[in-house]
């Protein structure tokens, strides 16, 4: 980066795992039936947070560059990090720290930067390390740590406009003593059209916090409100300003364009009937709905008259009544998902659903997790014909702190392993996944659920193929791919780096190079390749 | 006459993918032009399995070989005449 180019902040996004390309002694195993989770083993996620504080910073003539180090190492594994990391010399460093999958990640790449740039303070902030801020400042590198949902007063601060004591959530010299900012509302606005013209995946964000409580989640409303600063759990966007957004996506000159609604907005009828039309006028081809209660009627026919296809990803969690009710989804029976998506394939015309099953759930048995897999052969099958997918998501590689299911943990049979910094730090590089789980339950050991998972994934798999939604061979080498990472996993069982010999290495080494090549190629080479520079800044 | 791979193909996305679509120039990138996403992917797989008995997978799936009907079509005719 030339002198002129340098920013005042420049915020990065490790993955999981720093030196994760050169990694023998990790193994980066596949789990899921390859599409329900877009993301590799390093985590590299879209960064909607920074697109939100780059914008809140130009408000105040701040420069901010984004650079998503996960995405970039993954797709050039000959980039030299630390000579990429060099050449930048920004005011500021801002390193992201949302979720917890990337506490090695973080802590290596602050000590890298402090060896390279000794002299340029370093931030991190978001919600992981909101959680872990006691235990982040006076890490090396780590010149102040950013607490809460609202960054912009403190980074404004740190780079000259504003005090450092009145920024709250800022702890570092000079700064006050973190106090949680208290948020009512949320203004940070985003204008999409600064994003890069090729890109045509959208994120809408309708405030901070959430609406519901997922027991695992920890950004739920209960969360939100007892660890974040959030108050009453949900602090919503203006109006006027979540449709000025929209309007910018819309502006955006991308084709056919694919829009995430975050925070389930839609669940307002009137808010939906405004929206749609914005959407449409900016060829928005589809628009993600994640449905937590069932959407009404009314709401069907809105979308059913809409040009813009809804993709409506239900996140049932359990085909066990129970399991559901504790989840949160024990607001309607299997009747009543029946009967919804009769209505959903009647009324809205173009309509994709997709079924999202969670496994590492209290009372899910093994049995009860192969079950889940079962069930989703019933919708597949019930609904032949049908543009209705399922997906098994095991939950790894954490219980997220601040969920109910991790304050409360015996009350929900959980047990959790790592519950600091360094424990979830190790956790990541742990040879064999099992051992870096930070939870089993009562009902599944984690020495069982590693298994239990490869099996459900391939019994999905199988069911997929059976109800023709899956190509033979992609099939065949999904379950193949499983089989393989199973026997790779056992041969390692019980093993340590230091008594892993160097024919396993080798054998780690290609592994963990198809699993990288596999998603690298899902971002350069398939539907997925203009997410490379997914907001980053050029 | 029998129809083309390609013209076969062209048809299926304007008719049944995507119906509206407008007519596909066989060498047009599909994931430039937004025909190709993740789950549209399968659907072409899955047709192309039943229409044409050919099973395509992930080594398939390069953008070299996997981003325009022409290229579709050549796949497909390649393992047509492997069988």
């Amino acid at each position: 980066m030339s002198s002129a180019e340098q920013p005042d902040l420049l915020l990065l996004h490790p993955p999981a795992v720093l030196d994760f390309r050169r990694r023998d002694d990790i193994l980066f195993a596949c789990l899921s039936d390859g599409d329900a989770v877009s993301v590799s083993p390093i985590f590299e996620m879209h960064p909607i947070g920074f697109h939100a504080i780059a914008a809140g910073l130009a408000r105040h003539g701040f420069r901010t560059t984004i650079l998503n180090l996960a995405t970039r190492m993954l797709c050039e594994p000959g980039l030299d990090l630390p000579g990429l990391l060099r050449t930048c010399r920004p005011r500021l460093f801002g390193v992201g720290f949302q979720w917890l999958a990337h506490a090695q990640g973080v802590l290596a790449l602050c000590e890298l930067l402090a060896e390279l740039h000794p002299d340029i303070p370093l931030v991190v902030g978001g919600l992981a390390a909101t959680h872990l801020r006691d235990e982040l400042l006076g890490r090396t590198g780590i010149s102040y740590v950013l607490a809460g949902l609202d960054p912009i007063p403190g980074l404004a601060a740190l780079l000259g406009r504003g005090r450092l004591d009145l920024a709250l959530g800022l702890r570092g010299p000079g700064a006050g003593d973190g106090t949680l900012p208290r948020i009512r509302c949320y203004d940070a606005e985003l204008d999409w059209t600064s994003v890069a013209p090729e890109v045509n995946f959208f994120l809408t964000l309708s405030g901070v916090g959430c609406e519901y409580s997922c027991g695992y989640c920890g950004g739920g409303r209960a969360a939100a409100a007892k660890h974040l600063g959030v108050e009453a759990g949900f602090a919503p966007k203006a109006r006027p300003a979540f449709l000025r957004e929209l309007a910018s996506i819309a502006a955006h000159p991308a084709k056919r364009k694919r829009v995430v609604a975050l925070q389930h907005w839609f669940e307002d009828k009137d808010l939906l009937a405004a929206v749609l039309p914005v959407l449409e006028s900016g060829d928005v081809r589809t628009l993600h709905l994640t449905v937590h209660r069932l959407l009404s009627e009314e709401h069907l026919r809105l979308l059913g008259r809409s040009s813009v296809r809804p993709l409506l990803e239900v996140t049932l969690d359990s085909h066990d009544p129970r399991i559901r009710a504790l989840c949160g989804r024990g607001e309607y029976g299997e009747r009543e998902l029946e009967a919804w998506l009769d209505q959903v394939f009647s009324l809205v015309p173009g309509a994709v659903v997709e079924i999202y099953l969670m496994l590492g759930l209290p009372y899910q048995t093994e049995a009860g997790a192969l079950a889940e897999a079962g069930y989703g052969r019933v919708l597949l099958e019930r609904h032949a014909g049908r543009p209705l997918d399922v997906f098994l998501c095991p939950m790894r590689p954490f219980l997220d702190p601040g969920s109910v299911f991790h304050d409360q943990p015996e009350k929900f049979g959980y047990r959790l392993f790592y519950r600091d910094l360094d424990g979830y730090a190790r956790a990541l590089t742990r040879l064999h996944w099992r051992d870096g789980l930070n939870y089993e339950t009562r009902w599944l050991s984690r020495e069982r659920f590693v298994p239990t998972c490869y099996r459900a994934a391939a019994a999905m798999v199988e069911h997929k193929v059976a109800t023709g939604r899956l190509p033979t061979a992609i099939a065949g080498e999904r379950l193949e791919f499983l089989r393989r990472t199973e026997d790779l996993l056992d041969r390692l069982d019980g093993l340590t780096p230091e008594t892993l010999g160097e024919k396993l290495r080798r054998e780690v080494r290609t592994y963990n190079d198809q699993v990288f090549a596999g998603h690298a190629l899902r971002r350069d080479g398939g539907p997925g390749r203009l997410y490379r520079y997914w907001f980053e800044t050029r | 006459m029998d129809e083309s791979v390609s013209t076969v193909l062209s048809r299926y996305i304007r008719e049944d993918l995507l119906p509206g679509f407008p007519a596909l120039d066989e060498n047009l990138s599909l994931f430039e032009a937004g025909v190709l996403d993740s789950l549209a992917l399968i659907k072409v797989l899955l047709f192309v399995e039943r229409r044409f008995g050919v099973r395509l997978g992930m080594k398939d799936l390069s953008l070299a070989s996997f981003d325009t009907i022409a290229q579709i079509a050549a796949l497909v005719e390649a393992q047509g005449k492997d069988r």
